[in-house]
């Protein structure tokens, strides 16, 4: 196959809780933005007029999904509420976000996003492998923490906008913490399972 | 372009960027917008006592170019063994022993040939036709004999420049580097390098440039068939990983800790032109004939690339940034250029090393 002149229309969204298993999300989203941190400087001005870079750390990535969530089921992608809430997941019907709270431990979920575009008809997971002999680009980040959850219904359409935020490199300062992949006529090995926060592999 | 310059210049313009001391890679065809943020130069007016006003200037800021780009894929760079390579005076004809991948406009660097490029002066060529999948034409005045012998990278274009952003910043030291008739072995503890990357040599005396992996022999040693360096072993120096050229490929993600945050330095070439035969911002324009716009910046670092996919296709928007003058204050980091078609000379070519 060949690649595409331009990556349109549809993509394969997955989100895995550190330690859990991918979602799709891909059939409940409209948009993707990528913001990958920026990495700034300056040029300062020195006294014989000219000018000294000065690089400043590479700053925080975020990723945004408009979606049309239906229900707080956490098994499927139909929505993020109880990613957002954190704590215990509710399994048993009626779903109810959690609202309790220990009087000092605020730790966050941590996700890995990966985002794919790719002509392999058969591919159903954003992380999984693609076929041989296909095209494929693929974003992934890891150490995400859901930051914002804002839900609006100005359109007559439940819609939510959800913002990832994720750190540009892990603590060490050893491991940048997104990666993009591209196959040109060459299957995507699977990403493996997000089980350590700051490790592809 | 005989006359004058157009009303306006719309539509199509070349785009090029090229990292320091690498070769040229263009992106015309997968650019929609351009904006060049040339650095504001501010001042104010300080009212005095006598109700007069004292101009106070402050230093001239940085300057932006922003593109948006709709981008496919990650590949930055490739190359190999030549299997042959000649010159009639009006092109020349490339052939690669393995897939090259190039397309037209793609840069090639030819080196350690005899009469193409050598090992001290790589020459940089522009493909102008691809014939087949192991063979190339390039524009060139170059009549020689053909050569079976030398090395090639091509500079893609058209693809992104995500590794770009990402940048490349592991490098390892070399343990032994040893050349000769046709190959150059490295050892390198941790290179962590696989077939078909680029990487580059630094610190030696004999082997300093880009190389290809031919062979991956193990974890700490690689092998490039590399028929130009055909010198003593050395013990010194670095290697870096400049692209990564084995399918499916990657960003990288390692890093040292704490230590190295080198960024690489970019020059960025917009050219508005009336002359249909040449294929790169950095190129000369072909005759005197020709009109011309071109705006260059010169040390910019890639600061920003954001990706979206809000209106169902794949767009990145990538800012570079550069300083408005040198360190020494005594040269401008961009410049814009033009030509009528009654100039005495054409735009010239522009180098970034």
């Amino acid at each position: 196959m060949a690649f595409p002149d331009a990556w349109n229309e549809t993509a394969l969204i997955g989100i895995q809780k550190l330690g859990g298993s991918e979602v799709q999300f891909a059939a409940i989203t409209d948009t993707i933005d990528i913001g990958e941190g920026d990495y700034p400087g300056e040029g300062v001005p020195t006294l014989a007029g000219g000018r000294i870079w000065k690089q400043s750390p590479k700053e925080d990535g975020e990723i945004t999904l408009e979606l049309f969530p239906i229900e707080l089921d956490t098994t499927t992608g139909v929505g993020l509420f109880q990613q957002f809430t954190g704590g215990t997941y509710d399994t048993s019907e009626p779903l109810a976000s959690d609202v309790a709270f220990t009087a000092t431990d605020r730790l966050r979920d941590q996700f890995r996003i990966v985002i794919l575009w790719s002509n392999d008809g058969t591919a159903s997971t954003a992380s999984g492998a693609t076929a041989a002999s296909t095209d494929s680009i693929r974003y992934s980040a890891m150490g995400c923490r859901l930051i914002s959850h804002k839900a609006s219904y100005t359109d007559g359409i439940l819609k939510v906008t959800a913002t990832f935020k994720y750190p540009a490199f892990n603590k060490a300062g050893t491991v940048k913490m997104d990666r993009w992949d591209s196959g040109d006529d060459t299957a995507l090995a699977a990403l493996s399972t997000y089980d350590d926060a700051d490790n592809w592999s | 372009m005989a006359g004058t310059f157009p009303e306006a210049w719309m539509e199509t313009a070349l785009v090029t960027i090229q990292k320091k001391g690498q070769s040229a890679q263009q992106f015309a065809a997968i650019t929609e917008t351009i904006d060049i943020g040339e650095g504001d130069w501010p001042g104010e007016s300080v009212p005095s006592c006598a109700g007069g006003r004292i101009w106070k200037q402050s230093p001239k800021e940085e300057g932006e170019v922003t593109l948006e780009l709709y981008p496919i894929n990650l590949n930055y760079m490739a190359g190999g063994v030549i299997s042959s390579i000649n010159g009639d005076g009006t092109d020349i004809t490339l052939s690669t022993a393995a897939a090259h991948g190039l397309a037209i406009g793609d840069t090639v660097r030819i080196s350690n040939s005899t009469n193409y490029g050598t090992t001290a002066s790589p020459v940089n060529y522009t493909v102008a036709t691809v014939t087949d999948s192991t063979t190339v034409t390039m524009k060139s005045s170059t009549s020689a004999a053909e050569e079976t012998n030398g090395t090639w990278v091509g500079y893609k274009g058209n693809t992104g420049l995500f590794q770009q952003f990402t940048g490349n910043l592991k490098p390892t030291a070399i343990s032994t580097v040893d050349g000769d008739a046709d190959s150059v072995d490295i050892a390198s503890t941790g290179h962590g390098l696989q077939v078909g990357d680029v990487f580059e040599v630094a610190g030696t005396t004999n082997y300093n440039g880009p190389y290809v992996v031919a062979t991956r022999t193990d974890a700490d040693n690689i092998k490039s068939t590399d028929e130009g360096h055909d010198d003593a072993a050395e013990t010194v120096g670095t290697i870096t990983k400049i692209s990564d050229g084995s399918q499916p490929l990657a960003t990288d993600t390692d890093l040292l800790a704490s230590v190295d945050r080198s960024r690489g330095r970019y020059m960025v070439s917009i050219l508005w032109t009336g002359d249909n035969a040449i294929y790169s911002a950095m190129d000369a324009t072909t005759d005197t004939d020709k009109t011309a716009l071109r705006f260059y910046a010169k040390d910019c670092r890639i600061i920003s690339h954001k990706s979206a996919f809000t209106d169902q296709v794949l767009k990145v928007t990538v800012t570079f940034k550069y300083p408005a003058f040198d360190k020494a204050g005594t040269t401008k980091n961009d410049a814009w250029e033009s030509t009528d078609d009654s100039d005495t000379s054409s735009l010239p070519a522009l180098t970034y090393t």
